[in-house]
């Protein structure tokens, strides 16, 4: 019964023609603004002075302790701080680096990568990885799911949402080292049971499991199920005996290898620029800190977008201003003249976002009690459990906003009565 | 003297209060939703709305007073037998009274009716709750805005029913051409209830908004 | 440069609800049209008298109320146009009118509107005029004649006891299988073309405006009930049939029950509430002073619909609320 109810729903696949184009460097911006901000969400200082010269993976801020640091993406010259409202770091200040130079690669030696899970976690943590999918330091989310018992770690590279194709952009260019990474990843975590999640047709997903025949056993790759958000749940007896999934990005993968390998901190990402409004829609290698708007520039315009929404269709934030920095956790950038959205009614009752629901909530019974403002029975409905993945707005035909009452009533859980005041003004 | 002035100007304003609340603000009917069998069942004409008004008022305001005389000193399951003995008492003398001196016939069609209203929990719910905590003038002042409240409303729906049922008002014909027979259904006084209730929600709406700005 | 600002997802589903109110407009449709085939343009006309009446008071309401017109939804169509499907054909036109406008101005308008009301106004419209004008129900014109009706005065037509009314009274039943499934009995407008309404109900299924989680539980517990307690002689096949074909019970189920309004969301809700509506539904039929009580049934149905809903989905969820209250 929890197949019939945890279903999810179909969305259709925009990522053409970004996905089947190669992956293109963005050629070096005038300036870029690095947030000093380290991967758990804290704030930094800045260590670098002014009108230095930093080079490529120099630390440019740390931490108050010092256990975590700011890497520069590039090399340039520091020219001064900069405030930023940022989208998902709030109000920031932004290290300005210009004069950016175009440097050589020096050939790195891979060093040894036989490490302890301790020895993967604490690069993890010091090179500041961030997992693509949610946005959280790699080294804490893997650290949280480190002692579950029957865990599977899958590095997902499906692109479950409609436009994005960057972790296939990912898996198609070094899928042998995302491999390694993920291998690291499993030794962190203790457990021998590492996938890598793609979506393909059949055809294409045989071929890709005959292309590294050599160096990853075929059983590795498993395949998506067509629904959003991703469910892995669909190969039965595998995820019977092995309730607990843990989800890491591909791109994090790519950068613990890199970072184990050759000890680099990241420094760029693969970011899918695409929607209507996109001249050449296609997969950009940015280095962090890149602005916006260069990267619209470089993929240019065919119109005037309405709406530039940083990450993907069913999870980003729209945003008003382009004059902001890629940072990491950003996958995908879209610019869009034509949003559609039912012209908002009262609900229904169809009970769509019910069946759409993969945690099996109440989208709709949440929004209710928050319109209610029966704030206490909000407690039954469970809307902690909802990971925001925006399917209920999606097949809303009142054309509602459903996903984002009930993220207010999750994240307002528990301090709903300081955030609505006492009731005394009243 | 200045003292006792002031007392007394404050009681009347708490009598005051207490009027406007319970006849109409907080209408027993419209508000609490108490005491609505009666009009739903034997609200059908004007006649029987105002004996019931009349009856509900000669139950009610005596066991509000000796409730809020002796009530505090009796012991709070005592309460209960006490008033429903003493209302019951009262309502057979009324019961008589209707059938021997007002009319047999208004007797019939009221005589399971007029006994239920001494255990209406419209009495239980002001004599047993709120007289037992205030001083015996207040709660003469809430009996009878209570049997107000309630008499205001099942006279206004057992009227308008009595118009729609069967063209008729105090039994005096209106010659209407349209007669809907169904309105003598309780479903019709449900609906005349609700609207009515809405109404007054609107009106003390309007009312404290009004109060609010000035 | 500003650009616009809007919650996530930035890419919806197109679907409307004015499409799904479409959908049961286009639904509705034949089934007057079937009617007019035996009865002449009489049927058509009291089906567009209920509609336009409804659109009209809606309009009114809106404007009244001082709300944002709702008319573009299509609800109060639906809702007119139901509740002109279920007369019978000989009414007078002003019978769907007046239906409507207690629908609109007593169910839905105070309750807050589309969307908001409690109880299925075409419901409440149709039990309003059964109760009130009781003499105009259930009187209905002889399929067999094949003489269309006169277009005004029908107040002293010959009627014919309808399938429900024999049901009611006991006995053999005069209409066989064959004709119960192609229409040919005497009833409400919309109620007897069987076969149309089943083709309707597909329809709806695709198009996704009806679940099958309510009505196929409603006419399983009808059948089952039919079954198990049957008023005419005949067997229990037989017994069965005539249940479910007379009066208006499987129109019941499959246009006032799958109000999404006021059913319940929730499909263990939704599975209980059509069990919930089918034994009342009989209880109305056995017990009821009607030959047809469905509409009454689907009001009281609908008081418990949030309920279900919310205990359904509980129930699922226990094990799931009672950790969250233990951390």
């Amino acid at each position: 019964m929890s197949k019939l109810t945890n279903s999810g729903i179909f969305i259709p696949s925009l990522k053409q023609p970004a996905a089947s184009r190669p992956v293109t460097d963005i050629p070096t911006p005038e300036r870029i603004l690095v947030p000093l901000v380290s991967g758990d969400g804290t704030f930094c200082r800045l260590t670098a002075r002014i009108d230095d010269t930093i080079n490529k993976g120099g630390i440019i801020a740390s931490s108050d302790d010092n256990s975590m640091h700011v890497y520069s993406p590039v090399s340039g010259v520091l020219a001064g701080r900069q405030a930023v409202l940022h989208p998902i770091y709030g109000n920031v200040a932004c290290a300005v680096i210009e004069n950016i130079r175009e440097k050589g690669e020096d050939e790195k030696k891979e060093s040894d990568i036989n490490l302890s899970g301790d020895e993967v976690l604490e690069i993890a943590r010091e090179k500041g990885i961030v997992d693509e999918l949610d946005g959280q330091l790699l080294a804490e989310k893997l650290a949280a799911c480190r002692n579950s018992e029957n865990l599977i770690l899958i590095a997902d590279g499906s692109d479950s949402e409609p436009y994005s194709s960057s972790s296939w952009a990912v898996i198609n260019e070094s899928c042998p080292e995302v491999y390694r990474g993920l291998k690291l990843a499993g030794i962190a975590v203790n457990t021998n049971n590492i996938y890598l999640g793609v979506r393909l047709g059949k055809k294409a997903f045989s071929s890709l499991q005959h292309k590294y025949m050599q160096e990853i056993e075929p059983s590795v790759f498993i395949n998506a199920g067509k629904k959003y958000p991703v469910n892995y749940k669909f190969e039965k007896d595998l995820f019977k005996s092995h309730p607990t999934v843990c989800r890491i990005g591909v791109q994090a993968c790519l950068a613990l290898y890199r970072a184990a390998a050759f000890g680099e901190a990241p420094s760029s990402c693969i970011v899918t620029v695409a929607g209507d409004c996109v001249a050449n829609p296609q997969n950009v290698r940015v280095p962090f800190g890149t602005l916006v708007e260069d990267l619209l520039r470089f993929c240019g315009l065919a119109q005037n977008p309405e709406y530039v929404i940083i990450g993907d269709a069913m999870t980003g934030i729209a945003i008003q201003n382009t004059e902001i920095p890629v940072v990491p956790g950003i996958s995908c950038l879209l610019a869009i003249k034509n949003r559609v959205q039912p012209p908002a009614h009262a609900c229904i009752g169809c009970g769509r976002c019910a069946r759409a629901c993969h945690a099996g909530l109440l989208p709709y019974e949440i929004m209710r009690r928050l319109d209610n403002m029966q704030y206490e029975r909000l407690d039954y409905l469970l809307p902690e459990e909802c990971d925001g993945c925006g399917a209920c707005s999606h097949v809303c035909p009142a054309g509602l906003d459903v996903t984002y009452k009930v993220l207010e009533a999750r994240d307002a859980q528990g301090n709903i009565f300081v955030k609505w005041g006492t009731g005394d003004e009243l | 003297m200045g003292q006792g002035n002031n007392r007394l100007s404050k009681t009347l304003n708490e009598m005051k209060d207490t009027f406007f609340d319970s006849f109409l603000a907080k209408n027993i009917v419209l508000v609490q939703a108490i005491g609505i069998s009666p009009i739903l069942a034997a609200g059908v004409t004007l006649k029987n709305g105002v004996v019931l008004t009349l009856c509900t008022a000669a139950v009610l305001i005596p066991a509000s007073l000796f409730m809020s005389l002796f009530g505090d000193k009796l012991p709070a399951w005592v309460r209960p037998p006490i008033y429903t003995v003493g209302a019951a008492a009262i309502m057979l003398g009324a019961a008589i009274f209707i059938d021997r001196v007002i009319s047999h016939e208004l007797y019939a069609s009221l005589y399971i009716f007029i006994p239920l209203t001494a255990v209406n929990s419209l009495v239980s719910y002001r004599a047993g709750g709120f007289s037992v905590s205030h001083e015996p003038v207040i709660a003469l002042t809430d009996a009878v805005a209570s049997s107000l409240g309630f008499g205001l409303v099942i006279c206004v729906v057992s009227g308008l029913r009595e118009i729609a049922a069967y063209g008729t008002l105090w039994e005096n014909p209106l010659n209407f051409s349209v007669v809907l027979s169904e309105a003598s259904l309780p479903y019709a006084a449900f609906l005349l209830l609700g609207f009515m209730a809405a109404f007054l929600q609107w009106l003390t709406s309007v009312i404290g908004q009004k109060l609010a700005k000035n | 440069m500003s650009y616009k600002t809007a919650h996530a997802p930035h890419l919806r589903r197109s679907d409307r609800f004015s499409f799904m109110c479409a959908d049961v407009l286009i639904a509705l449709a034949p089934l007057s049209i079937f009617s007019a085939v035996y009865y002449g343009f009489r049927p058509v006309l009291l089906v567009l008298a209920g509609l336009v009446s409804a659109v009209l008071f809606e309009t009114i309401g809106c404007l009244l109320m001082r709300r944002k017109p709702t008319v573009t939804d299509g609800s109060a169509a639906v809702t007119g146009a139901i509740i002109g499907s279920l007369v019978s054909p000989l009414s007078p036109y002003w019978l769907p009118v007046a239906g409507s406008a207690f629908a609109i101005f007593a169910v839905k308008m105070p309750m807050g509107g589309s969307g908001r009301n409690v109880f299925n106004p075409a419901a409440a419209g149709l039990s309003a005029i059964t109760l009130c004008f009781p003499g105009f129900f259930f009187k209905y014109p002889d399929p067999g004649i094949g003489l269309p009706l006169p277009l005004s005065k029908t107040v002293n037509m010959a009627s014919v006891p309808s399938p429900a009314s024999q049901l009611a009274s006991g006995g053999q039943t005069l209409y066989s299988p064959t004709m119960l499934l192609l229409g040919e009995i005497p009833g409400p407008i919309g109620g007897t073309a069987i076969t149309i309404l089943i083709a309707s109900a597909l329809f709806l299924l695709v198009r996704r405006a009806i679940s099958p989680l309510i009505t196929l539980p409603y006419l399983a517990t009808c059948a089952v009930l039919a079954s198990i307690f049957p008023r005419v002689t005949g067997g229990t096949a037989g017994s069965v049939m005539v249940e479910l074909c007379a009066g208006y019970l499987l129109f019941c189920g499959i246009f006032l029950l799958n109000d999404p309004v006021t059913a319940p969301r929730h499909w263990l809700g939704r599975i209980a509430y059509g069990v919930l509506a089918g034994v009342l539904v009989m209880l109305t039929r056995y017990f009821g002073r009607f030959e047809e009580g469905a509409c009454f049934a689907v009001l009281l149905v609908n008081a418990f619909a949030t309920t279900l809903d919310r205990f359904g989905w509980y129930a699922l969820n226990l094990r799931r609320i009672r950790n969250r209250r233990r951390s």
